[in-house]
């Protein structure tokens, strides 16, 4: 079983708890790029592409996949980290991202663990759209290899 | 456009079909194509790399439906009995995260969980439980994924 190492006591630099990680603006979010997102995804829910149907459904117009956020969010953690490898990835889906929005996706190492030859970063993750809307409340591990090599 | 399902299936208060409670769908087994791949990293704006991201699973889950459709059984929403016009993402979970390439062979399992409704009643949950594993059995994900209707009032 391993265990986190409280802030005070890990020798890990150049990472400590609490570190922001480099953020990923991404956008503004357009039709094309749904359209793009929804033939790579195979996500074809009409909602996100077909702005009659979202209007049928109570909605003014298409709005984003939330699954294209949590891929960015991915990206933005990958960026960070290019050598290491995320390993779980969740989110809670708080609001929905609109045609035109600009996506800041954002993270903070929540906990280091050593793990043989490598070391597990526990992060929070986040998305959100002007006005500090979030879009996206997560979590995510990623394994990097030693040494580190940040971004 | 709402998936298939009868109206008598469908929960007296809501839209999901709550009666699939529990089933386990018959596994599906599909190849990665890194084709693929290379797509769903370059609409996130991701470098050329081999590997598939984190949530590339969202595609082979849409895959396996794909194989359940051509075989002429219903996909997992339409199990469900979702309705799209309502439809959002609660919460996705993906853990154990593998490397999976072009080319790998998998086999996806999948179980309907539980269904539920906010206290205000003005939102319905499905949750569905996938996992991932190779021919000799060795887990690549385990992926939690819970569905809402934003039910009309």
């Amino acid at each position: 079983m391993t265990q986190d190492i409280p802030a005070s006591q890990h020798q890990t630099a150049p990472l400590c708890v609490g570190d922001r990680l480099t953020p990923l603006i991404f956008g503004p979010i357009s039709r094309a790029f749904l359209a793009r997102y929804a033939a790579a995804s195979s996500d074809f829910n009409p909602i996100h592409i077909d702005s009659d149907y979202a209007k049928a459904g109570g909605h003014r117009d298409i709005f984003a996949h939330g699954m294209a956020s949590l891929g960015l969010l991915s990206r933005m953690i990958l960026q960070n980290f290019p050598d290491g490898r995320v390993t779980s990835l969740s989110g809670r889906f708080t609001a929905i991202t609109k045609v035109g929005a600009i996506i800041t996706l954002s993270g903070t190492i929540r906990a280091i663990v050593p793990r043989d030859q490598h070391l597990l970063v526990r992060l929070d993750i986040q998305s959100s759209v002007p006005k500090h809307q979030v879009t996206i409340i997560g979590q995510a591990e990623i394994l990097l290899p030693l040494p580190i090599r940040s971004a | 456009m709402t998936a298939r399902i009868s109206a008598q299936h469908r929960h007296p208060k809501g839209l999901f079909n709550h009666a699939a409670a529990g089933q386990h769908l018959p596994p599906v087994a599909l190849t990665i194509d890194q084709r693929a791949i290379r797509d769903f990293r370059a609409v996130l704006g991701l470098d050329d790399g081999e590997t598939a991201p984190p949530t590339f699973f969202t595609f082979l889950d849409a895959q396996a439906d794909l194989v359940r459709q051509q075989s002429g059984q219903p996909t997992i929403l339409e199990h469900i009995g979702c309705d799209y016009r309502y439809l959002l993402h609660g919460e996705e979970e993906y853990t154990g995260l593998s490397e999976m390439r072009g080319g790998d062979n998998i086999i996806v399992h999948s179980q309907i969980g539980e269904f539920y409704f906010s206290s205000n009643q003005q939102l319905e949950f499905a949750q569905i439980q996938h996992s991932a594993r190779s021919p000799a059995g060795q887990a690549l994900i385990q992926a939690r994924r819970l569905y809402i209707h934003r039910l009309p009032q």
